[in-house]
């Protein structure tokens, strides 16, 4: 890991609320370039709607995002997926009636900025860039070892690599920041460990990693740096051993699962 | 491939048609027009899919300022038609770039009323358009490149022309990034715009370019019949252009085609009145929903695979 880490992403006083509720309620913290860093918190935390906050879904009623210097507020999904961000969702979001290879190679093509009639005329700066994206399908593709389903329609294939081939559609975009938002919910322990191997690959390949998640052995596992929200607020932020050692986390969240 | 087995039919017909009646041509000519018309609402439909209902209003739009600018201007077919064109996708541009940020039911009922409001605006600006008496007697385009298009026969080549690169760009288009984004966006918003696509211009341009093709039909539509009224473009016209789509399968290239081919056809060979025709168009979209929901393309494709696979192990055993 890169020691002496700059914040490619910056989350300052982000607030959101949903006709007074506040979801989200002044949570700050910091993403170091090349970390791992699990968001976790009891249900209703906030932590799906700091997501939706990054990602551009929702816009902030207070504060601040930045992602590589460059404050997200007021920017599209499609055009904070350009700058480098790319997620997922919970409970996966696929093209289920394409095949899985469809579903690679629209994702690595989707946000190239092509010009219109460059594209549909097949000029040669169209085709370089075309020609990029298909690589960068097939190296996903490989990578995650889906090759053999690439021919399968995706809403066939089981729920593990469904959620797998969300994982892959966000990896095709070339991001440098990956959002997985519960990327081992609904899996086995094996599954669970096999995409925990995933994510670990994921940043030795570069990419930033925030991941959501309610299985907190698996997190603990992984991440680097967790960051703990409880009812919109930020009540802990550290390793995982000053996470498993604190008390008001303790309180608010692992005591319930102390033998999880 | 694909494309080379899409051309071969262009070509049969074009040596075919001489030795064809009057009457046949005429029914082949308003076949591929209709195909041109339906390729159009394909495009937006099976593709984008969006529910178009105003699509007549940019065909009317297209045939109306193309024939106007020939007779209140003297202006060529020739001249006329960019002309034409131009004005339909910048209406088509601006009505997509106000109607696209609502989302379903709203923007079908919005361009159903925008089909209406041209439909009322050529009624009604009596002056220009001669209201529902509509115009009459247009020419046949004038002579170009040494080609005439005084018969029935060097018409139906024009149209034949047209609709090949039709297909020719479409089938381009669909392949190109661009469609694949269509499809993106058609198969889940949420997601498509997380990987990047932006909506609301991806969406405004499967709505102009749907609005040019039919802008091209519309431009070929006005010297084929020799007379233009609103009545022509009434949302039943839309509708028609709905059911050729849908019926033949939409999401493809053929399957427009193969709607067009049908609807054409069929009234015209169980001589159908023209009162129950929107009863028949009914009746078939809800039957071909119920029992092949990917048309008659989607019916046929395994068949036709199957038959050119045979084809190909036969030829390979010689």
């Amino acid at each position: 890991m890169n020691t002496d880490a700059s914040p490619i992403l910056v989350v300052e006083h982000l607030a959101k609320s949903f006709g007074g509720v506040n979801a989200v309620n002044d949570v700050s913290f910091e993403v170091q370039l090349g970390s791992i860093v699990g968001l976790i918190g009891p249900n209703g935390a906030g932590k799906t709607t700091t997501f939706n906050l990054i990602s551009g879904r929702f816009t902030p009623s207070a504060g601040l995002v930045s992602f590589d210097g460059v404050p997200l507020t007021g920017k599209r999904p499609d055009q904070i997926a350009k700058l480098g961000i790319s997620r997922t969702f919970q409970g996966t979001r696929i093209f289920p009636k394409l095949t899985v290879s469809e579903n690679i190679q629209i994702a690595s093509i989707a946000g190239a900025n092509i010009g219109f009639w460059s594209d549909w005329l097949g000029l040669p700066s169209a085709r370089f860039i075309e020609k990029k994206a298909q690589e960068r399908a097939y190296e996903v593709m490989e990578w995650t070892g889906m090759q053999g389903v690439a021919n399968s329609v995706s809403g066939s294939l089981a729920y593990a690599h469904q959620s797998l081939l969300g994982m892959a559609i966000a990896l095709a975009m070339r991001p440098k920041l990956l959002l997985l938002d519960e990327p081992f919910a609904g899996m086995n322990p094996g599954e669970t460990q096999s995409a925990a191997d995933m994510v670990l690959r994921i940043r030795n390949d570069g990419i930033t990693v925030v991941l959501v998640e309610h299985d907190v052995p698996a997190v603990m596992r992984v991440c680097e740096h967790i960051v703990v929200l409880d009812q919109g607020r930020k009540i802990a932020e550290g390793t995982p051993k000053e996470i498993a050692t604190n008390q008001s986390v303790i309180e608010a969240y692992l005591g319930i699962n102390e033998d999880a | 491939m694909k494309s080379i087995s899409l051309i071969l039919p262009a070509i049969f017909l074009g040596l075919l048609a001489p030795t064809l009646s009057e009457y046949q041509i005429y029914l082949l000519s308003l076949t591929l027009l209709w195909s041109i018309l339906a390729l159009g609402m394909g495009l937006i439909l099976g593709y984008a899919g969006e529910v178009n209902f105003g699509q007549a209003g940019f065909v009317a739009i297209s045939a109306y300022v193309s024939t106007l600018l020939r007779t209140k201007l003297g202006f060529s077919f020739w001249e006329a038609a960019p002309i034409a064109l131009a004005t339909t996708v910048g209406c088509a541009a601006i009505v997509g770039s106000i109607t696209m940020r609502l989302r379903g039911p709203f923007f079908v009922l919005v361009m159903l009323a925008f089909g209406e409001i041209v439909r009322l605006i050529l009624s009604n600006w009596q002056s220009m358009t001669n209201g529902p008496l509509g115009l009459r007697q247009i020419a046949p385009p004038e002579p170009i490149f040494g080609m005439n298009f005084q018969s029935k026969l060097s018409f139906f080549y024009l149209i034949l022309a047209v609709l090949t690169l039709v297909i020719i760009a479409m089938i381009r288009l669909v392949n190109s990034r661009m469609g694949r984004v269509f499809v993106a966006a058609r198969e889940d918003e949420l997601l498509a715009e997380f990987l990047g696509v932006p909506l609301m211009k991806s969406k405004v341009i499967a709505l102009s370019t749907g609005a040019f093709v039919g802008a091209l039909g519309g431009l070929l539509l006005a010297p084929f019949l020799t007379v233009l009224s609103p009545s022509q473009f009434s949302m039943f016209a839309a509708v028609d252009m709905v059911v050729m789509v849908i019926v033949g399968g939409a999401g493809t290239i053929v399957g427009p085609i193969m709607g067009a081919i049908f609807l054409v056809y069929v009234p015209e060979l169980l001589s159908f009145s023209h009162e129950i025709r929107p009863i028949l168009m009914g009746t078939l979209l809800i039957l071909a929903t119920m029992f092949i929901p990917s048309g008659l393309a989607g019916f046929f494709t395994p068949y036709i695979d199957r038959f050119i696979s045979r084809w190909k192990t036969k030829k390979a055993s010689l």
